[in-house]
């Protein structure tokens, strides 16, 4: 094969050269059959490669497989006389580097002659960053379209959805409107009124709903994350649902694990909400006389899955992709069977807010939906051992009375720090109150040598005890927030009040011992 | 006079009923799928269809092109009765054939004027 020679123009000139060496661009220079004649220095460092690596090999090797294994036919049959694609245009193509990695680049191909050879000279740019960015955002742009379709989808369906009870309720009341004293009989007074509220309450329910699921979309709600005893949540859920199933004929059935506890990291109210829902639908949407099942397993992958089993009539294969999209009732829509259609929408929000996923399986006999939730701190959640504590027990002289007030409303965080502080202070008494309110008023009855303060609790919270106290007290025993909830807006209010520290739920045991030691 | 009403929520046609045997003495006929209103349309004389289009199998848009076009009945007027307001739908029914688009929640007065305009009148009623 008989090489171009170049040699000339490539040492003929200083001026060429040292373009040659400084061009931003990436120069490559290949004859007719694809072989790599020269490279300037941007090509190389663009592909990773050493000039010897590619000079006298084909071309193709600075391409992916794809559009390598076409390169040799279509400069052949561009040498014939064949079709263009590439030549004088310049386009943007993939380009692929030594290490493997393809780039999209920008190139363009320039045909020339060197005496009596043609050969080729290719120019090009990396635009790999620019196409990256160019991508995300067309994705960001589609993803924002797809977001406002749904929501005009959500209004629409959400308008529908309301105006089906206003139908009943403006259409009775007319009725009676317009209806003269002497012809209104008694009857329709009392259907009217049993379809208004009926009615009414309907879309009370339907406007609750709304309205929680705008607020977990808009991030309102935060979750109070806790070790929760999967057996009893569940039998607290059931006895909440049992009045439904007896309605309904349905009968719930719990088969709870023998061995030890199961415990659950999740957010008591949230998984609660979840599973009335679930256990809910499992009652409506089933046949006469049938059952709902539940049952849960620790799964290998550190969650605990949660099952809820119908006999219902199953899930229509087609309809199944829009089970979780809000007011999507699956053309049960003006069925008997009341609901509003958004319950499995704040389902899977809620679990996924707890880090949980929810799913199912549907059969003509039935459904079997299942939640599946990280796993609890089992083992040591209320046996605080010797061991734990040894190097904190070991080497301090320790404090031997006092006491210690803890207002916490949930009891297992209760008994924890109890443990805790038996073990590390056996001398130190601990009291707690479920609530603020209670806990200012102990305050002010009790000395007291040091305070834990939960944030998040019913009616008033730990922040607005704390502000109280600050009016009351001159001196205060020092206070320690405890938080589940360290969002920026959170941690910001209690660093505005004069919490001595604060510790972040779950109680973690040699932090807690820290902070003992610190402020006793 | 013969009035139809195509719904499958009963207590949407629990009120209309009412609407209709107050409004006029009248009994108002109902079936709950747009599949079973065909046979009664073509067995019995109507003088007009109250059509809901959120309907189990065959929406109410599609019935109205199914009368007209495939049972014929091209003079009998049809009023379509739903919750859903959305622009593309209430233009899709009136394209279907539809002679007044009336919104649930029904008002008794539009729904009095609407009917008797749609009986003695061949217009056509834009949407309130």
């Amino acid at each position: 094969m008989k090489s171009i020679d170049l040699s000339a123009a490539q040492s003929g000139s200083p001026l060429f050269q040292s373009i040659w060496q400084t061009v931003v661009d990436g120069m490559i220079v290949i004859d007719h059959l694809g072989m790599i004649q020269m490279v300037n220095p941007a090509t190389l460092k663009i592909f990773g490669y050493e000039e010897e690596e590619l000079v006298g090999e084909n071309v193709k090797i600075l391409m992916p497989k794809r559009y390598s294994s076409e390169h040799d036919q279509y400069l052949s049959n561009f040498m014939a006389g064949g079709p263009n694609k590439i030549i004088g245009i310049g386009r943007i193509v993939e380009g692929k580097t030594k290490r493997g990695r393809e780039i999209s680049m920008y190139l363009a191909v320039s045909e020339l002659e060197v005496g009596d050879q043609v050969c080729f000279v290719g120019i090009l740019r990396d635009l790999t960053e620019k196409v990256r960015a160019e991508n995300e955002i067309i994705k960001a742009k589609e993803e924002a379209e797809k977001a406002n379709l749904a929501k005009s989808h959500f209004l629409s369906s959400m308008s529908h959805e309301l105006r089906t009870p206003m139908n009943t309720i403006l259409g009775f009341a007319q009725l009676i409107q317009v209806t003269d004293e002497k012809d209104m009989k008694y009857e329709l007074y009392q259907e009217a009124t049993q379809h208004i509220l009926k009615s009414g309450d309907h879309l009370l329910n339907l406007i609750d709903d709304v309205l929680d699921l705008s607020k977990i979309e808009a991030g309102i709600i935060a979750v109070s994350l806790e070790d929760i005893d999967v057996r009893e949540i569940i039998d607290e859920c059931i006895d909440l649902t049992k009045f439904l199933a007896t309605s309904n004929n349905i009968k719930v059935i719990f088969r709870p694990e023998d061995r030890g506890k199961t415990f659950i990291h999740a957010d008591r109210v949230r998984v609660r909400q979840g599973l009335i829902n679930l256990i809910t639908n499992g009652i409506k949407y089933n046949r006469e006389g049938g059952t709902v099942t539940i049952s849960y397993r620790k799964l290998k992958s550190k969650f605990v899955r949660i099952d809820i089993a119908d006999t219902g009539y199953g899930i229509p294969p087609k309809m199944q992709d829009q089970l979780f999209i809000p007011f999507d009732r699956l053309g049960l829509e003006n069925s008997v069977i009341e609901g509003s259609g958004v319950g499995l929408a704040i389902t899977q929000k809620i679990i996924r807010m707890m880090k949980g996923d929810i799913g199912f399986s549907s059969e003509p006999d039935g459904s079997q939906f299942w939640i599946d939730l990280p796993i609890g701190n089992t083992d040591n959640k209320l046996k605080v051992t010797h061991k734990d504590l040894k190097p904190s027990i070991d080497g301090n002289i320790r404090r031997s009375n006092g006491r210690i007030l803890y207002v916490e409303d949930n009891p297992s965080n209760v008994a924890l720090l109890k443990q805790i502080v038996n073990k590390v202070y056996p001398g130190i008494s601990m009291d707690s109150c479920p609530s603020a309110e209670l806990g200012v008023d102990y305050i002010q009855k009790h000395r007291c040598d040091m305070v834990f303060m939960d944030i998040n609790l019913p009616g008033m919270s730990g922040i607005d005890a704390m502000k109280c106290l600050e009016k009351l007290h001159q001196e205060l025993p020092p206070i320690i927030a405890i938080t589940a909830d360290v969002s920026m807006l959170t941690v910001n209010k209690i660093k505005k009040q004069k919490f001595s520290d604060m510790i972040a739920k779950p109680i973690n045991l040699l932090e807690t011992v820290e902070v003992l030691e610190r402020y006793l | 006079m013969k009035l139809l009403y195509v719904e499958d929520q009963p207590m949407n046609t629990r009120v209309l009923r009412l609407f209709v045997e107050r409004l006029w003495g009248e009994v108002l006929f109902s079936v709950e799928t747009a599949e079973d209103s065909f046979d009664l349309i073509l067995e019995e004389d109507f003088d007009l269809v109250y059509m809901d289009i959120n309907l189990p199998n065959m929406n109410g848009l599609e019935a109205i092109r199914y009368i007209k076009n495939t049972l014929k009945k091209n003079d009998l007027p049809i009023i379509v009765v739903s919750a859903d307001t959305n622009e593309k739908i209430i233009a899709d029914a009136y394209d279907s054939g539809c002679r007044a688009y009336i919104k649930k929640p029904v008002n008794i007065v539009d729904f009095k004027n609407i009917t008797e305009r749609v009986l003695n009148t061949d217009e056509i009623i834009g949407v309130v």
